[in-house]
């Protein structure tokens, strides 16, 4: 048995596929592409897989993580190739590596959010995001009651750019995402539409990568 | 997809359902191809990808190269209402266009509970609801599935229904469509066409008479349409189309797995089942053919599960060489075997252990009624003695939890049938406790399921009268009141549901107004519980002047015309009547293996049937 990290994109309408449901769309294409799997062993065997750093419902994922373990002779490259004969579409395996680090190791994602560009919406983004007052709520279940809970944003942004184009106005953003410490892109855009006093709904989020505590790219 | 959907999926719920681009869908390119086929199905997507219907057509209809079919589903109420606000019509999954300039719109009739449903997705494509509004041949609506042996209420919104089994049927469809299509000729030249292909009944092709105390009078046919519309069916199993892949859903649907049937039609008869009656005679498929059938589509889907897909799976002649073919493979590939519909009398040993080799499945047994008496009367001849048998293999075998399916209210029905109910399901505990190999330290659990009878055409139990919601609940009161365990949990149909549904079932035309109103007063969904509205159609019935117990309290007798009459699905009416008879005097019939009962069903198949009785009478 080994451990095979395979780095997948998510893009296009697959987007709105949930985390639970990508799980069992890779499940049953390992097995469609008749990769040799190891099965659990317990009373209701099923092949291994174990998603990194699960993705939000409607981002696009860019390199996204997820290890498989299999049994028998394979080449990286050979589950590369199987996978993508089989993946439907908006799915594509980019690479298939040994893992090095463990997941573990991830401390951030960089995600570009794109938004339509409207007068000055650069330099408000760019305001508020320097502003330090961020803040917005996330409603929640605390055994199984409702509860609100307000998050500081600004706290967790650890590096942003803002880039405007002919139509659009990009923000490039450092999340922390991981064991430890999270933020949904959702909450950003919603307390950034907070501080400005208006409904900020995004094109696109995409998360671009996962990067580990030093902000290097994680492997 | 188009840009205004993408705005709108980040707000509703689950929005994979609305997005298409699953494995397997058919993408072709929209100019080249004759015809466009919107496959909707009305109710919602997880319940529609579970259809094997559904899968069969799709394949059908894509396997021309001349047409393209996609998938439609009911929105349900948070896209519904964004979708109105947007002023986004109703789209098929695959292209994301509006099927309002689609050529063809079939939908599927799975219960009578859904017709409401047909209506509002006609309507949210953009399309008049009345078929005599829509003036354009195309795109032509048209409707299919059991409910089309009783199609009457809902005849006024659907052009034309296709009675039987689609696979042949929907190519002549097509055919003929595309002809009309390209020499121009209109939708009523079409209709009297379409007429005359056989399984197609077009009900604005037949007038309707009726006596002064509401009963039909006439069924008069004109333009040429034949008296009687005789049900299609498929002839050979082994060599019918059948899909090589199946559209795989990302989200969690009911059935998520591969099906195929391993046989059409019941040798039982159990005359209180529609579903025995419609799709007589029994044609079996080969073990060869579903092996390989199930073998193409585990690698082309991926699925974990094969579910064998039949009235009542032990029945399949051939059920041992099955299983060991497809378990030589599906073990080692940790694929699963479920076999549903399986009855209590017949259940082999050493297939209890077999089929539990890879993932257990539950177990479920269908006594349907509480004492022999009445077993006799609906013709379910399964004996107590079998019922218990069975759970002691079944317990010694593992198993902890047993499903018992039961319903209340069929004729002849006492409380001493109810107390039955109660007392069959002790005896399912007290066997699992006398049993010395039963799993340790674990309790049981039977789970009594409870429905309420509604009689449905084409049963011999279509004259009888249904019990009025009244009588149902005192019923299920007395029930409870006897079930004195823990061990026995029971769980109940809504009784409301049931009483509307045998409204519609046995319904005529006349219903037709009452489900436009109803409709338009926001009624739909009214199989999902939390959105039925009792109220408001009972309201409704009321404006339209409709007593809607004239369709359910009333007995009818054998001389009455009934309002599905003119339509033949091969079972002789008076094969029906003599059932009825039986029924009342307490009398079995025997299954068709064992003695041919004559009920008329193998004269649509040449005379053929598999149920492979010696003394057969055509």
């Amino acid at each position: 048995m080994r451990c095979v990290r395979i780095w997948f994109t998510k893009t296009g309408r697959v987007k709105y596929i949930s985390h639970l449901d990508i799980m069992r769309c890779m499940t049953r294409a390992v097995r469609r592409a008749d990769i040799p799997l190891w099965y659990t062993e317990g009373f209701n065997p099923h092949p291994y897989l174990n998603f990194l750093l699960p993705l939000s419902l409607g981002i696009e994922g860019m390199n996204e993580p997820l290890d498989i373990r299999i049994e028998g002779d394979i080449s990286n490259g050979e589950i590369k190739d199987k996978l993508n004969a089989v993946l439907p579409e908006g799915i594509t395996v980019a690479n298939v590596t040994d893992p090095y680090l463990k997941a573990s190791d991830i401390a951030f994602g960089e995600y570009e959010i794109v938004f339509e560009r409207d007068n000055a919406l650069a330099e408000d983004i760019d305001r508020a995001m320097k502003s330090g007052e961020l803040s917005c709520e996330k409603t929640g279940k605390v055994k199984g009651k409702k509860s609100v809970k307000t998050i500081n944003v600004s706290e967790c942004i650890e590096r942003y750019a803002v880039t405007e184009n002919d139509d659009t106005v990009v923000l490039n953003v450092i999340l922390p995402g991981g064991n430890e410490k999270n933020l949904n892109p959702a909450h950003l855009t919603a307390a950034i539409g907070n501080y400005l006093k208006k409904d900020l709904a995004p094109l696109n989020v995409k998360r671009l990568k996962l990067l580990d505590k030093n902000l290097l790219g994680f492997e | 997809m188009k840009p205004e959907v993408e705005k709108i999926l980040p707000l509703v719920q689950k929005p994979g359902r609305y997005t298409g681009g699953e494995l397997n869908e058919v993408i072709k390119n929209k100019d080249e191809v004759a015809l466009r086929y919107a496959f909707c199905f009305p109710d919602t997507y997880e319940i529609g990808m579970s259809h094997l219907g559904i899968k069969i057509l799709y394949s059908v209809i894509n396997n021309r190269e001349d047409a393209w079919c996609e998938r439609v589903f009911a929105p349900e109420d948070d896209m519904e209402e964004q979708m109105r606000k947007n002023n986004i019509p109703l789209y098929a999954l695959e292209s994301g266009d509006y099927i309002k300039d689609f050529d063809a719109i079939g939908f599927t009739l799975m219960y009578e509970l859904c017709y409401s449903n047909v209506l509002n997705m006609i309507d949210l494509a953009g399309l008049p609801v009345l078929s005599k509004d829509r003036t354009e041949l195309t795109p032509i609506i048209m409707a299919g599935g059991a409910c089309a042996c009783n199609p009457e209420p809902i005849a006024d919104f659907v052009d034309f229904f296709q009675l039987g089994e689609g696979e042949e049927m929907m190519n002549d469809v097509l055919d003929l469509l595309k002809e009309c299509k390209e020499k121009g000729e209109s939708k009523a030249q079409f209709l009297e066409k379409a007429a005359h292909i056989q399984g197609i009944y077009v009900p604005s092709l037949y007038d309707i008479a009726y006596n002064e105390d509401g009963t039909v009078k006439s069924i008069t046919p004109k333009n040429g349409a034949p008296e009687k519309v005789k049900k299609r069916l498929v002839s050979d199993l082994d060599n019918v189309f059948y899909p090589k892949e199946f559209v795989v859903p990302f989200i969690d649907v009911v059935h998520d797995r591969v099906v195929t049937e391993i046989f059409r039609g019941c040798i039982r008869g159990c005359r209180f089942c529609q579903a025995c009656f419609l799709n007589r005679p029994i044609r079996e498929k080969s073990p060869e053919t579903i092996n390989n059938d199930c073998k193409i589509l585990c690698e082309t889907t991926g699925y974990d599960e094969i579910s064998l897909c039949s009235l009542s799976s032990s029945d399949y002649s051939q059920l041992p060489e099955l299983l060991s073919e497809l378990l030589s493979w599906t073990t080692d590939d940790k694929i699963n075997i479920a076999l549903p519909s399986l009855r209590v009398d017949n259940f082999p040993d050493e297939l209890v252990k077999k089929l539990n080799e890879v993932r257990r499945s539950g177990l479920t047994f269908a006594p349907e009624a509480g004492t022999q008496r009445l077993r006799d009367v609906i013709n379910k001849n399964v004996t107590e003695d079998e019922v218990i048998e069975t759970s002691k293999k079944a317990f010694s075998g593992g198993w902890t939890a047993v499903k018992l399916y039961f319903m209340i209210g069929l004729p002849t029905e006492n409380m001493t049938d109810i107390e039955g109910i109660a007392d069959l399901a002790q005896k399912v505990v007290d066997t699992f406790y006398r049993n010395p190999d039963k799993p340790k330290g674990k309790g049981v659990n039977v789970s009594v399921s409870v429905a309420s009878f509604v009689p449905k055409p084409f049963t011999p139990f279509q004259w009888e009268p249904q019990d009025a919601p009244d009588t149902l609940k005192e019923k299920q009161e007395h029930l409870k009141e006897t079930v004195k365990t823990k061990k026995v949990s029971l769980h109940f149909h809504d009784i409301r549901i049931s009483f509307f549904e045998g409204i519609l079932a046995r319904g005529d035309r006349r219903l037709g107004k009452v489900i436009l109103k109803a409709w338009q007063k926001g009624c739909k969904f009214d199989c999902w519980n939390d959105k039925f509205k009792f109220d408001t159609w009972m309201e409704t019935f009321e404006e339209c002047g409709i007593d809607p117990t004239f369709y359910t309290s009333r007995k009818r007798e054998f001389s009455e015309i009934l309002p599905w009459d003119h339509l033949d699905y091969g079972i002789r009416r008076e094969f029906l009547e003599n059932e009825n008879i039986k029924a009342h005097k307490g009398l079995t019939t025997a299954n068709c293996r064992e003695k041919c009962s004559a009920c008329g069903a193998a004269k649509l198949n040449g005379g053929k049937c598999d149920a492979m009785c010696q003394n057969m009478v055509h």
